[in-house]
């Protein structure tokens, strides 16, 4: 978290006096709530009363956590994270925190957005903006010495999500050219290929599959990402653990050659999305003037090689890669709340500072022989707003029902359902005839509004996107 | 709506003074910067035309859907040329966000008062003319207050022929004001000569008098340097 001081982005300390809080939720034996590094420090011990990595289920309507024989939903779970933050604030700032702004994935969908937006109202907080977090990063580097006239491009690979997005900075003006992820890849992923290597070699040394232990596995993970994080600085690092399996011990070293061909795939995974999201902003390598590393998996050696190679340049990394998204949404919450912004530039302070991202998914709407008809193309600037018309398939059809959709797929039950757009008391006409317009606006908050609009009588009606049962309790 | 008149800027503009005005719009409406309810719809119109002019397809293909740019002049109408006020009211389309006052400059509405349209004196344009990106109609009664002018983009001689024709009045406007302006450039221009020459003969001036200075003061040195005669002339003249 992080906050504007005296107009510069600051990153302040939680309760416990650390800049970085992990999203470790859980309850304790004695059933007290436990948040951050307390919850994460229970885990081999408690592990059943404890969750991590909440971020890859958010906005998912029927997924549920089940802590202390209680049902939680994944962005009840993110509440009581947000929560601590703001009472960690308040006692920092010793003044009441009600507003905020939040950092999601670019790659998020809106569901998921939705349900973060939704974390933050539980936790008391007024959301001002939710922001993409490679978006963040750019914000936050923008404001240093020479990023003027530039096009950036953010390489974020975080614990759990990996985004990249090209940006332009010119004359105070962020504009989004173009972004991509996948939101299961990240340094999780590394981690649990050294967790596979570990149980092999453990099982071949000493014939017993730990996969079905659970407090012995998360040992193993907690030394797998200790390793990883060795790695790092290391050409060698150990991974022992003593009395993993009854009195056996599990002692292996892992070479950064080992690691690097164990990962290798996901490096180029990267890559891959990388060069896509290029080509949807129709620049090469060598129009990009700075490569921003964002994310502590950014860390890693291979991580940097292959994506410097691909660059043809060195990566920045001056602003802790850990921090930099929150410095970030510290400068947005700066340029909503009209707060003064320091800047090597005079002219180019918050009054002058504007972000324009952009819709990272394709929104479309459900037509027949399920197929997805795009209304509005990824990587279009929001706000934004765009109609399609549509019409009936067979003769005196009273009632158009589709779905709303996000994603990439053709084919409609491939992508992500947003909800259902439902139209009824369409006048009697045979099939083709009557033209209906859909309209969806997306406003500044990335949030989708549905309109629909019979030309035939000029009858118009707004449609609320009706969520998810699961996303509203 | 016609994007240029929305940008307020000459059809003729490159695309950096496109994104320039982009980005005063965007900081002017953007829903994060302007709180003004209508700010979203004022946002989105700019955002659609900048999508359109920065894209060099679809500019062209968008330039080619425009009526001949109009413009005419409360200064110069003559009482009988009505036409000419009522066609620069009908070019401000209702639906266009307000223009900042301060960023109009004043010339703007005086000097340029018809720009023969681009794709009719395009060769190319004759054998294209059923071409999707053309295949949009165009309302010509909205832009073109002449009856006389209602003629369809084909670039049909007889048609151009018309409207030829008809804009004399505003075409003499139009040379009026060139004229003014090669005048105006003229007499610079014979003043900055004049200056000139002015300059170099109080330069050569000067100079004949440092060289005089030196020649009585220290006759030596210019001798050293090969100007004896120079010497030699002032020794005269004294």
């Amino acid at each position: 978290m992080a906050i504007i001081e005296l107009g510069e982005p600051r990153v302040i300390t939680n309760s416990e006096g650390k800049r970085l809080t992990p999203s470790v939720v859980g309850f304790s034996k004695k059933n007290e709530l436990l948040v951050g590094d307390l919850a994460k420090r229970q885990m081999i011990s408690n592990h059943e009363n404890t969750v991590q990595s909440i971020k890859r289920n958010m906005g998912k309507p029927d997924y549920r956590v089940s802590l202390n024989n209680e049902k939680y939903t994944p962005h009840g779970i993110s509440a009581k994270i947000l929560q601590k933050l703001k009472h960690d604030a308040e006692k920092y700032l010793g003044d009441a925190v009600e507003k905020a702004v939040i950092t999601v994935p670019a790659y998020f969908n809106d569901s998921q957005r939705f349900a973060t937006k939704k974390a933050g109202e539980l936790a008391g907080l007024e959301v001002l903006r939710v922001i993409n977090e490679p978006t963040a990063a750019a914000l936050a580097y923008g404001l240093t010495d020479g990023m003027d006239n530039r096009k950036i491009l953010v390489y974020d690979l975080g614990g759990g999500t990996f985004d990249v997005s090209i940006l332009k900075i010119k004359n105070g003006i962020f504009e989004v050219l173009a972004t991509s992820g996948d939101t299961e890849l990240g340094g999780d992923d590394f981690d649990r290929r050294i967790v596979e290597h570990l149980l092999a070699e453990f099982q071949k040394a000493e014939g017993k599959d730990l996969s079905d232990m659970p407090q012995s596995m998360q040992r193993v993970k907690e030394a797998a990402e200790r390793c990883k994080i060795d790695l790092s600085a290391l050409t060698t690092a150990n991974v022992n653990l003593p009395y993993i399996f009854e009195s056996k011990t599990l002692d292996i070293d892992i070479t950064r050659d080992q690691f690097d061909m164990m990962t290798e795939d996901l490096v180029k995974k990267t890559l891959s999305i990388m060069e896509k999201t290029l080509q949807d902003g129709k620049l090469s390598p060598v129009e990009i003037d700075e490569v921003i590393f964002v994310g502590g998996s950014t860390r890693i050696p291979a991580v940097v090689k292959t994506v410097e190679e691909f660059m043809g340049k060195k990566a920045l990394q001056n602003i802790n890669p850990d921090e930099v998204v929150a410095m970030g949404a510290a400068v947005q919450a700066g340029i909503l709340g009209n707060e003064y912004l320091k800047s090597p530039r005079e002219e180019v302070d918050a009054g002058n500072l504007v972000l324009l991202d952009v819709t990272s998914l394709t929104l479309g709407f459900e037509t027949v022989g399920d197929l997805m008809a795009p209304v509005i193309p990824r990587n279009t600037t929001i706000p934004t707003r765009n109609s399609k018309i549509f019409t009936t398939h067979y003769d005196n059809q009273r009632v158009v029902r589709g779905k709303i959709l996000q994603g990439e797929e053709r084919a409609a039950s491939k992508n992500v359902t947003l909800g259902m757009l439902v139209l009824d008391n369409i006048p009697s006409a045979p099939k083709g005839i009557p033209r209906i317009e859909v309209t969806f606006d997306i406003d500044a908050n990335g949030l989708i509004n549905a309109t629909a609009k019979d030309l035939g009588t000029g009858i118009t009606r707004s449609v609320t996107i009706e969520r998810p049962e699961g996303l509203n309790d | 709506m016609d994007y240029y008149q929305l940008f307020d800027i000459p059809r003729g503009a490159s695309p950096e003074e496109v994104e320039d005005r982009y980005h005063y719009f965007a900081k002017k409406y953007h829903p994060d910067r302007a709180k003004s309810p209508d700010a979203h719809e004022k946002f989105i119109k700019i955002k659609e035309a900048y999508e359109t002019l920065k894209d060099p397809q679809k500019r062209t293909a968008y330039d080619r859907s425009l009526p001949p740019e109009e413009k005419a002049t409360e200064v110069f109408a003559t009482p009988g040329n009505s036409n000419s006020q009522e066609s620069a009211h009908d070019s401000q389309g209702p639906d266009i966000p307000d223009i900042p006052s301060g960023s109009k400059s004043p010339f703007r509405s005086t000097t340029i008062s018809y720009v023969p349209f681009k794709s009719s004196s395009d060769p190319l344009n004759s054998g294209q003319s059923n071409s999707p990106s053309e295949s949009k109609t165009i309302d010509w009664s909205k832009y073109v207050s002449s009856g006389k002018h209602q003629d369809s983009e084909d670039g049909n001689p007889s048609g151009k022929s018309n409207r030829d024709s008809a804009d004399w009045s505003s075409v003499k406007v139009r040379y009026e004001g060139l004229v003014e302006e090669v005048d105006d450039s003229k007499r610079k221009k014979s003043f900055s000569v004049s200056s000139f020459l002015l300059k170099s003969f109080v330069y050569a001036l000067v100079f004949v008098f440092l060289l005089a200075t030196v020649a009585v003061v220290s006759p030596d040195q210019l001798k050293a340097v090969g100007l004896e005669s120079v010497v030699d002339l002032f020794d005269k003249i004294i």
